[in-house]
């Protein structure tokens, strides 16, 4: 073992000690410790170590203030030369200032979006003791055909019971039935059309924070019938708040309203308008006691629990196959064999739950990775701007950098300088794009569907972010130049060898590439996502969406369809009508499960077939042609029930050409029937999904009727369907919708991406230009003397434009080169979430290069023209 | 001139200083005091003791050559000055007259 003593303390002793006495200090110390060795080598070590620290103490701490004059006149003579070289040098410093004021407004909206984003569901005190629970489904090869963010209602009691660290669950159900508003005094009652109706249990109120504005706190949604409103929705249909004691009707019963709550803030995943008693469902007519404690397949109630802090979401997860063995009592197979429970935290719903049915439709968490990466190129495109443009300038400060070193400047004074100068630049910036920010934020709330304000996001938080921001930016951009500036070697600059401030045009050409690279792929990425959308738009669906309007289906209707239907198509302007489960645009969810007739038994289908009941018009209607046999008719008698319509996936699924199906027997849930004929595949549900195997029948339960019309009169249409629905349906609001709108909707996400990479695209590609605009600039202005000699000596026009746009294509093509590959990555990953997506074609590619091509060489352009034109005597006069 | 005060341990090592005439460092300051009082004493409270004394003037110091020892730290040299002695000198003066006045009473 050496005998030298713990090299940390000797260190530490070093760093604090006081020159004049370290000598005396540590040779002592080595010294007792060399003696000390001998006899026991640990405890001199750590006697050292404590001989050290007593020394620690304020006689021989040496001084740590640098050793830099605080000079005030030093201070006020670099913000002067700050500002001269600001005002001197308009175009740089504007394009500096307003390319990063531009990009910090975009990060800045952007920013906004996600927070926004991220804070759903966050309000309430419990939040990461939420859970809701959810459900799935699985096919006989045990995968998932069906993941629901609804549960049926048993479960909910049932978990409480039997898992003691959930203390408390809370169920929601949707009101279907229709409300209207109690006028009272012969009045007839007021049909009214609410959004969001819910049933929801009390312990609603432990589980999620609803701040009551009146109403007794401990009976509220105890009893039934009785109900609470929200504030807006008070104010909607009562004109008042004071709306305690008035009365609503749903399905025949007097509903109470006993308390007005603060309506939910739309960083919520659900808005209810109202809140019925959960216990209103025992009602054998509206719901029914029996079917809440035992429907294990009405999969229709949103069911949340609240957990205490020992609660193990995997542990409990893993206990769920068993729990539902034990409690679910339905068919021979084991529950846990073809369906199971999970547990989905709640902050997880809004961005992370893309399930087969959610109360409301939710968004995607890579939508907010996507703005995320713009953010942040477009941050980065603005730095490099700054970047460039600093260092580029700084060879033309050189003399004023050699002065100051010669008349003493540390270096460290001047990358203080610089900083500072930078600093104050992007604090500029800052400001201008917080202006910015607050003037294009309604315009971001009305697009994003959000209602974000600035104002709730001052707070001392946000506001020491944005400080650490701002000089985090201004390092960033400032930390190179600085460095460049620093290390000028004071007698080259002032011999003007410039040559010696040369070495850095290797780095701002990287970061031209990097810029252009990302503008590039930003441009690609905006055409694709835009050519998905118009392949979505047009492409060939098999059904007619256009001219058809969809009619809420009601019991009135189903008593007397005849006539309805009568009434319906004896206006010209309506060609056909027809009545279904589902609609096009909708989604599959219901399905029975299918068997086929293979000999005497009956096999399972491999794959879930989906089931839409439909009526004798519903293939005219829609326009759906027929791959084989016939449709369903009401001449035939056993059509009703006993017949049954697949589509061609469903065929190919089982494994039957379109004409082997043809009188096929299969089984649909417990009914058993014929195959009359098989329709030709079409796109019942968005174009994210493949078109699944479904099976048509003829009812018996309907939800829409669809209105095949043929005129553009739609006003005229409206008026009569309505006519229609008054005379059945008196009681309740007329429901409509068109189709089309509908289907367009399927693709409201991808709409508002494309727009905002649109912009984002824009905004990146001038922030760009005017950086390279701006370097070209500089550049031309540099060589003005070696253009003017070079024209003297016979140059071309021609020639010198060659010589000044060569760098640029370069660094284009360098750029297109390492952006195409990227974007084909991105947008290859993008259209995965398609079923049915483009193939990014290599025009997109070549255009998006030669577009940022024609840009670049557009902003150098005007500066390569003007020194290509110049008469070489004014350059070179002056020498 | 009015002379600094002289603390109780001050006084040791000034002594120890004197004592050692022209070879007290700190360590070999500290060894005589342990091996005359028999106790562990610490080599901070030495360079404390003798920085003050220096700054009040009892002693000065100079640097001895860098030997291989020590991890090649020069030693610190101090040397009792003229004022240094009187400080003393005064200190013993006082002792000396305050003991003459213990009355002489048997203590046996």
């Amino acid at each position: 073992m050496k005998s030298t003593p713990p090299n940390n303390a000797i260190k530490f002793l070093r760093w604090f000690c006081r020159e004049d006495y370290l000598d005396e200090i540590e040779g002592d110390l080595i010294e007792i410790f060399e003696k000390r060795f001998q006899e026991n080598p640990k405890k001199a070590a750590r006697s050292f170590w404590w001989q050290v620290l007593r020394h620690f103490r304020p006689d021989y701490i040496k001084s740590f203030k640098s050793p830099q004059l605080i000079n005030h006149g030093m201070f006020r003579n670099y913000f002067i030369i700050a500002l001269r070289l600001f005002i001197r040098n308009r175009l740089i410093s504007g394009i500096n200032v307003s390319g990063l004021a531009l990009a910090l407004t975009g990060t800045l909206l952007i920013t906004l979006f996600i927070s926004d984003e991220l804070s759903y569901d966050r309000y309430h005190k419990n939040a990461d003791n939420i859970y809701r629970v959810t459900r799935n489904f699985l096919s006989s090869d045990g995968s998932e055909t069906l993941h629901l963010g609804l549960v049926a209602p048993p479960f909910g009691p049932l978990l409480k019971n039997d898992f003691p660290d959930i203390s408390e669950v809370a169920r929601t159900h949707k009101v279907y039935s229709s409300l209207s508003i109690v006028e009272g005094n012969g009045t007839p009652d007021k049909p009214i059309n609410v959004a969001h109706p819910f049933y929801a249990e009390p312990s609603i109120f432990t589980v999620f924070d609803i701040p009551m504005l009146s109403g007794e706190e401990q009976t509220l949604l105890e009893n039934p019938y009785t109900m609470l409103v929200s504030d807006a929705m008070a104010r909607r249909y009562f004109g008042t708040l004071d709306v305690i004691g008035k009365q609503l009707k749903l399905e025949g019963k007097y509903l109470e309203i006993i308390g007005v709550y603060e309506a939910f803030p739309t960083q919520s995943h659900w808005h209810p308008d109202l809140l019925v008693a959960f216990s209103t469902l025992n009602d054998e007519e509206v719901y029914g006691r029996k079917r809440l404690e035992s429907s294990w397949g009405n999969n229709d109630f949103s069911t949340y629990v609240l957990v205490n802090d020992q609660f193990d979401v995997e542990k409990t997860q893993a206990q769920f196959p068993d729990f539902l063995d034990k409690h679910m009592r339905v068919g021979s197979a084991k529950p846990s064999t073809w369906t199971n429970l999970f547990l989905q935290p709640l902050t997880a719903i809004h961005l992370r739950s893309q399930l087969d049915h959610e109360v409301e439709p939710n968004a995607n968490i890579n939508h907010v990775y996507i703005m995320g990466a713009i953010g942040l190129f477009l941050l980065l495109i603005a730095s490099f701007n700054f970047i460039n443009l600093t260092t580029a300038r700084a060879t033309t400060r050189g003399k004023e950098v050699g002065l100051r070193k010669a008349i003493g400047a540390l270096r460290q004074q001047l990358v203080a300088q610089h900083l500072s100068e930078s600093i104050l630049v992007a604090l500029v910036s800052f400001i201008l794009a917080i202006v910015l920010t607050s003037i294009c934020l309604p315009w971001l709330n009305e697009f994003a569907g959000k209602s974000i304000q600035l104002a709730t996001y001052i707070n001392p938080v946000s506001i020491l972010v944005g400080i650490g921001f701002v000089l985090l930016i201004g390092l960033v951009a400032g930390f190179y130049p600085a460095l460049v500036i620093s290390r000028l070697k004071t007698i080259k600059i002032l011999k003007q060898q410039a040559g010696s401030v040369k070495g850095n045009s290797g780095v701002r050409r990287s970061l031209v590439i990097v810029q252009f690279t990302l503008s590039i792929v930003i441009m690609i990425a905006t055409v694709v996502v835009y050519q998905q959308l118009d392949f979505l738009k047009t492409s060939e669906l098999g059904y007619a969406k256009d001219q058809i309007v969809r009619v809420d289906y009601h019991e009135e209707f189903a008593n007397n369809y005849e006539s309805v239907y009568h009434d319906l198509t004896k206006h010209s302007f309506i060609k056909n009508a027809t009545r279904s489960s589902l609609i096009p645009t909708g989604k599959l969810l219901d399905y029975q499960g299918t068997s086929v007739q293979q000999g005497d038994s009956l096999v399972t289908t491999q794959m879930i077939v989906k089931d839409v009941r439909v009526d004798y018009n519903f293939f005219d209607t829609y326009q759906v042609p027929l791959a084989s046999g016939r449709s369903f008719s009401e001449e035939i008698k056993s059509d009703d029930s006993l017949a049954f319509i697949i589509n061609e996936s469903a065929a190919e699924m089982i494994g039957w050409t379109n004409e082997e199906a043809i009188g096929k027997v299969i089984q649909n849930g417990s009914v058993k029937g014929t195959i009359i004929g098989v329709a030709k595949d079409f796109h019942f549900e968005s174009l994210h999904e493949s078109i699944a195997p479904v099976v048509f029948h003829i009812g018996p339960h309907y939800n829409h009727i669809s209105v095949q019309i043929a005129t553009r009169d739609i006003a005229e249409v409206i008026g009569h369907l309505e006519s229609i629905w008054q005379k059945f349906v008196p009681h309740e609001s007329f429901q409509y919708s068109f189709l089309n709108d509908r289907y367009e909707q399927l693709y409201t996400t991808e709409q508002r991406q494309s727009k905002l990479l649109l912009i984002f695209a824009a905004l990146a590609i001038f922030i760009a230009t005017i950086g390279l605009f701006g370097l070209a600039t500089f550049n031309a202005l540099q060589r003005v003397k070696e253009i003017g000699i070079r024209k003297v000596l016979g140059a071309s026009w021609g020639q010198i434009l060659t010589l000044l746009s060569k760098e640029t294509l370069f660094i284009l093509l360098l750029a297109n080169g390492i952006a195409w590959p990227v974007a084909w990555y991105a947008m290859k990953k993008w259209l995965n979430q398609f079923a049915y997506g483009i193939e990014p074609t290599w025009w997109i590619f070549v255009m998006a290069g030669v577009l940022a091509a024609v840009i670049a060489l557009l902003s150098i352009s005007y500066q390569s023209i003007k020194a290509a034109f110049s008469n070489p005597v004014n350059a070179l006069r002056n020498e | 001139m009015k002379v600094p005060s002289l603390g109780e341990f001050e006084e040791l090592v000034l002594l120890m200083v004197a004592a050692l005439h022209d070879e007290a460092y700190g360590v070999a300051i500290m060894e005589g005091l342990e091996t005359k009082l028999s106790k562990k004493i610490n080599i901070s409270a030495i360079h404390v003791a003798l920085k003050r004394m220096e700054e009040k003037g009892f002693v000065k110091s100079r640097f001895g050559g860098i030997t291989g020892e020590r991890g090649g730290r020069r030693k610190k040299f101090y040397v009792i000055t003229a004022f240094g002695k009187e400080a003393l000198d005064q200190q013993y003066a006082v002792r000396t007259d305050l003991y003459q006045q213990i009355p002489k009473i048997s203590f046996g």
